[in-house]
């Protein structure tokens, strides 16, 4: 069924309950204008209405496939994360530094909120992403900030989130991985991974072509210090898939 | 996914060792905060596929009327009970969505007040607004009957699309001890208190929201100050919602004063005469302690 974009009554919440002229008022989110906050609002809403609705009932009828070592969408889906990318639409709240467009939270939950109710599931994907950039952001040394913000923030690379083990659900204390420092060699100084995680939604697909680790929060030398942890998708593999459509995709 | 399972598995640190559980909970808030908003987005769509086809289906006169003609479901009293429910907790938690989100930017902006607000608000958000995405979704299953029912339809996928939401990003019962152990110590009880005691002030001519927001301080004082932990646990979770609905229903008045709208000022009364003193309804339940949940030990409960 068609999808209608509730724009009236984002528009009055985020004038009146986020109260956005007064977050305006500020030099820092100086640029979210009413004419900007409608026509992010209104933008966003259009795209998603055209580009992401169409394709909510084949990602739960069809779901992602596993073949040959590769995870593929079903049909159109990664044209769409394309022209998602392609319209900055993940950009909003990203630092300016590294080609965000600095705006204010609210508007990027906006933004989320729109593209979600169109398709809950694929929204699952630039969700994620904004939990990598603010890690990345927060904690990243320069270096990372460099190399990954703008990828991440364009959507060209995409986040993920690898916390939950078998034996760790909510007792996150319960995690298991272990990351070992690394003395020697050309990783020398970076750290090796070895543990199962589960539930990790949008991990490796046909979308985007590296993904993030923003949340292999693991233990160093046995239990002994934990660290943050990002962890190029080519140096996996999987070979527990037994559950893969419900955690690449479907994610129930 | 199996890391290091086969040849090199690499990566580098983000932050510092010892930091990493810190550096995750920083971007917990937003990530909390979206998947709350998944909760609104699920009842909106599914609000949408149900009006729809409550509009469309004719099924049986209206009762009481002297026409025997069928009418669409639409008219139909509890059909009606349905939809107005699903658009008041719809509007209600992109509220407290929203609500929360100019609370995180005048955080950004160096607000400490609103900063603390904003976590307050967070485990709010994600519980409830999640759980009345599943209960939207539900609703929206019933509204097409039998229809409802049937895979084609697509009403039940909007159903399994919001299950997820209350378990992942810490379960609403992770939430709601976020929010009874952590958040509500926040200044000794003092950003919850001064929550409600805004809303009851702002609120004093919506008698039913002003009464939300004085049981949800009342509770929220008896848990800071008598209840043990076991107690403040067991109460958890209605107490979450009873703050969330206050807060949720605060906000649609302000909309509906702001704007002025028809529609809105209908929809805001319902949530202020339906969903509010169902909430306020929570406070028994919120205040039952652990006492009762522990009178079966767990052979005999489980057994």
């Amino acid at each position: 069924m068609t999808f209608t974009p509730p724009t009236a009554d984002q528009i009055l919440a985020i004038k009146v309950s986020a109260g956005i002229d007064e977050i305006a008022a500020s030099e820092r989110f100086a640029a979210a204008t009413p004419d900007l906050v409608e026509a992010i609002v209104e933008g966003v809403g259009a795209f998603a209405a055209g580009e992401w609705a169409p394709l909510h009932r084949i990602g739960d009828q069809a779901g992602a496939k596993w073949a040959n070592g590769a995870v593929t969408l079903p049909a159109g889906y990664a044209d769409a994360y394309k022209a998602f990318v392609e319209q900055g639409w993940g950009s909003i709240a990203g630092p300016e530094a590294f080609g965000g467009q600095g705006l204010p939270f609210t508007l990027a939950t906006a933004a989320l909120e729109t593209l979600g109710a169109a398709n809950m599931g694929f929204t699952l994907l630039p969700m994620l992403t904004v939990g990598a950039i603010e890690a990345l952001d927060h904690h990243g040394s320069d270096a990372q900030k460099a190399l990954y913000l703008p990828k991440l923030i364009s959507g060209e690379w995409s986040g993920t989130m690898n916390l939950t083990e078998p034996q760790a659900g909510s007792d996150v204390g319960a995690l298991r991985t272990t990351a070992t420092p690394v003395t020697e060699g050309p990783h020398a100084g970076k750290y090796r991974i070895a543990g199962t995680k589960i539930y990790i939604t949008f991990g490796e697909h046909d979308a985007v072509h590296r993904a993030e680790v923003p949340r292999g929060t693991g233990w160093l030398h046995r239990r002994a210090q934990r660290c943050h942890l990002r962890i190029d998708r080519t140096q996996t593999r999987h070979p527990r898939l037994a559950h893969l459509r419900h955690v690449l995709w479907r994610c129930r | 996914m199996s890391f290091g399972d086969a040849g090199e598995c690499i990566g580098e640190m983000v932050g510092h060792e010892n930091g990493g559980l810190r550096a995750m909970f920083t971007m917990m808030n937003s990530a909390r905060i979206n998947v709350g908003s998944q909760g609104v987005q699920i009842a909106e769509r599914a609000l949408q596929q149900a009006s729809a086809y409550a509009r469309d289906r004719v099924q049986s006169a209206r009762a009481g009327s002297a026409s025997k003609a069928p009418v669409a479901i639409i008219e139909h009293p509890d059909v009606r009970r349905m939809l107005m429910r699903m658009r008041a907790l719809t509007e209600g938690s992109r509220a407290l969505l929203y609500y929360t989100a100019g609370q995180v930017d005048r955080g950004t902006l160096g607000n400490e007040a609103a900063q603390k607000r904003a976590e307050l608000l967070v485990p709010m958000l994600k519980a409830w607004g999640t759980d009345i995405g599943c209960e939207v979704a539900s609703l929206g299953i019933q509204v097409h009957g039998g229809m409802g029912f049937v895979e084609e339809t697509g009403a039940a996928q909007h159903y399994r699309d919001a299950r997820i939401a209350p378990i992942y990003e810490g379960t609403n019962g992770i939430q709601a001890a976020d929010l009874v152990t952590r958040k509500l110590g926040y200044e000794n009880g003092g950003v919850l208190q001064s929550l409600m005691a805004q809303i009851a002030t702002e609120m004093e001519d919506v008698p039913e929201v002003a009464a939300l927001a004085k049981d949800a301080a009342a509770i929220g004082q008896w848990m800071s100050e008598t209840a043990s932990l076991d107690d403040k646990l067991a109460g958890s979770v209605p107490f979450t919602t009873m703050c969330a609905v206050a807060v949720a229903g605060w906000q649609l008045g302000c909309q509906a004063r702001a704007s002025g709208l028809h529609a809105k000022t209908a929809v805001t009364k319902f949530f202020n005469r339906v969903i509010v003193p169902e909430a306020r309804g929570l406070g028994s339940s919120a205040m039952a302690g652990a006492a009762l949940l522990y009178d079966l030990d767990s052979e005999e409960l489980a057994g």
